[in-house]
């Protein structure tokens, strides 16, 4: 059924309907033109050596003939005429042949008021016939021709005639029927000459829309779909490049932090030592000092962090991230990992998970996740904080779930960006701002995903994961 | 969508237009039409110094006129028929299929119908011949003012005798 549609609503049936059409009319102007042409000249073919023998006839005939002619004149003038015939002479007419009462009072009016021959075709029961009717003149002495009075008329019958070019019309619908099958298969060959480039321009688009920027099309000839193929070639070329350039510059920007960050490594540990003996001696230090000492202390352990996920992040980015993964209980995993953090019911964790649920991961990514999703649920979110283990057959679900104000509807898109803050006035969180990304990262990794909602009362992030992780990349 | 409509539209009233042209078949009545000369033969004022001899022109018998000061006599119509057409009549094209000799026709004009006697066999004038000779009988009566009671001529060859022969002139 929907295949039928769209192959009514595409291009092939719009060409057949059109070439059929195209063909119709053609057929029928042709056959119309020869058919008129033919009529009349069929016509004028039986007409014409009618009305010259007619007046062949009468004109031998006449000098046989007295002024006024008497009734047995006209019976002889009348039956030496060939074909169905009468002579009238006033109110005398012949007593055999034609009826006068066949012969229209237009005809007889004409005939009888003017010297030349007339003729009228009249259609009777169907049958068409054609009235010769003629005057006989006289020549006068100073050579003007004068009516005599004498009429003469004849019938003669068109039906063969009409059978004739009956038969020219149904040859002409048969020629027409005929080229309309011979006209769809020309307008499918046709529909299917231009279907086939834009099929393989349809295609290749696809491709090129998923991604694929290497595709090309061979452009054959030089017609406009040549030319589309030509310019799709170099527009897919330029496309290619120009997102080339972006990843190389991408991926220069990505390794340049990834440098930054790991050189970065080495004097921040020099420094967390320092500010270590500093914590440990801030007891002694004057109060400024000790302000100041812890101060420098907190960002340092900050800085370490941010410099932490950097680096792990990057290594996302270069394609380093290695997975580990062994087939494990979830529950039991979560449950370590809430353990390990110190996090229990009374910080308002609310726990169901259920035993049993086995994926094949890579407890320590889970570890980090699910460390990263309950910790923002705590620092941003509300208590109480539901955490909620699900499976099917193919994938287990861990959602976690906060009751605080939720995420503000214009960041939520962008929640899982890198440095995006939901609340710009806390400019300076606790986190590096990498978290969640790091977090979607080791989702990825997985094969699975992160996505972030507001359930209404709070925001929701469930974290999806394939119960049969993806060989390690 | 609007142009596929108008389109459709289009189609459909050309399609009807070919129907239409088509449906108009067969042969159409018309009114009445003038079509060249009519036969004109009389001439008056000179009707009885007419001579109308039938000849053959073109294998039809086409009667070929004279003009004459004395009066038409039948017997000299018929006489002046088995001259033949003159070199000027032959040159158009008149041809004759009465035997020529010395024979002398004569026509009986007291006679009911009027004998036309002809001194050959019937087979040296049918048929073509007699058609002549009747023809040029019936013209000359009429112009001499004798055939309006007349129905037909007799004919009367060496070898046989014809009533009531009547002019087809075709």
């Amino acid at each position: 059924m929907t295949r039928l549609r769209l192959w009514r609503a595409g291009l092939r049936p719009r060409l057949v309907l059109w070439f059929a059409a195209m063909t119709l009319v053609g057929a029928a102007a042709a056959a119309g033109a020869s058919y008129v042409s033919a009529r009349t000249t069929i016509l004028a073919g039986v007409q014409d050596p009618a009305m010259v023998q007619l007046r062949d006839q009468v004109t031998a005939y006449l000098p046989q003939m007295t002024l006024p002619p008497d009734q047995q004149q006209l019976d002889n003038l009348a039956g030496n005429l060939k074909g169905v015939t009468t002579a009238v002479y006033r109110q005398m007419h012949s007593r055999s042949g034609l009826a006068t009462a066949k012969l229209p009072g237009e005809l007889r009016t004409q005939v009888a008021g003017g010297d030349t021959i007339q003729f009228q075709r009249v259609v009777t029961d169907g049958t068409p016939e054609l009235l010769i009717g003629m005057p006989v003149l006289q020549t006068g002495g100073d050579g003007r021709r004068q009516h005599t009075g004498v009429e003469v008329y004849q019938l003669v019958s068109l039906a063969e005639q009409q059978a004739s070019i009956e038969q020219l019309a149904v040859r002409a619908w048969q020629m027409a029927a005929l080229a309309l099958p011979i006209a769809v298969v020309l307008a499918l060959v046709a529909a299917r000459q231009v279907l086939r480039p834009v099929r393989a321009l349809s295609v290749a688009a696809r491709k090129l829309g998923h991604g694929q920027l290497d595709v090309r099309l061979p452009a054959k000839g030089s017609d406009e779909l040549a030319q589309l193929v030509t310019t799709f070639n170099s527009t897919a070329a330029e496309l290619e490049r120009t997102v080339g350039s972006l990843r190389a510059m991408e991926a220069d920007a990505r390794r340049f932090v990834a440098d930054v960050s790991h050189e970065l490594r080495t004097p921040l540990a020099a420094m967390n030592a320092v500010t270590d003996v500093l914590d440990e001696d801030a007891g002694q230090l004057p109060a400024d000092t000790a302000i100041a000492a812890r101060l420098v202390s907190a960002e340092t352990h900050r800085l370490t962090r941010l410099v932490q996920d950097l680096v792990e992040i990057s290594r996302f980015d270069a394609g380093r991230a290695e997975l580990r993964t062994e087939e494990a209980d979830v529950a039991e995993v979560v449950a370590g990992s809430l353990a390990a953090r110190g996090w229990s019911g009374t910080d308002g964790i609310e726990t169901d998970l259920p035993p049993g649920i086995t994926a094949g991961l890579d407890a320590r990514r889970l570890d980090l996740v699910v460390a990263n999703l309950v910790g923002n649920a705590l620092r941003h979110g509300a208590a109480p904080v539901g955490i909620r283990l699900t499976a099917d057959e193919e994938a287990v679900s861990l959602a976690v779930t906060d009751h605080g104000p939720g995420i503000p509807e214009d960041v939520l898109p962008h929640v899982f960006d890198r440095f995006t803050k939901a609340d710009t006035a806390r400019a300076r969180s606790e986190g590096s701002g990498l978290g969640l990304s790091i977090a979607r990262e080791n989702a990825r990794l997985h094969g699975g995903d992160i996505e972030a909602a507001n359930t209404g009362t709070g925001a929701r992030f469930t974290l999806r994961l394939p119960r049969v992780a993806p060989e390690t990349r | 969508m609007k142009h596929t409509a108008h389109r459709s539209r289009a189609v459909l009233a050309v399609l009807i237009a070919v129907l239409a042209g088509a449906a108009g078949c067969g042969v159409q009545p018309t009114g009445v039409i003038p079509a060249g000369p009519a036969p004109a033969g009389f001439e008056t004022g000179r009707r009885d110094s007419q001579l109308t001899l039938y000849f053959r022109f073109d294998g039809r018998l086409s009667p070929v006129e004279r003009h004459q000061a004395a009066a038409v006599s039948p017997e000299a119509a018929v006489k002046e028929l088995f001259r033949g057409p003159t070199a000027a009549e032959s040159a158009k094209g008149y041809t004759s299929m009465l035997p020529y000799g010395t024979g002398t026709p004569s026509v009986d004009t007291t006679s009911n119908p009027v004998t036309v006697t002809v001194p050959y066999p019937l087979k040296a004038l049918y048929p073509g011949g007699l058609d002549q000779v009747v023809c040029t009988t019936m013209a000359a009566l009429s112009a001499s003012g004798q055939a309006n009671a007349v129905y037909g001529v007799s004919v009367k060859t060496s070898d046989a005798r014809l009533d009531n022969v009547r002019c087809g002139t075709f």
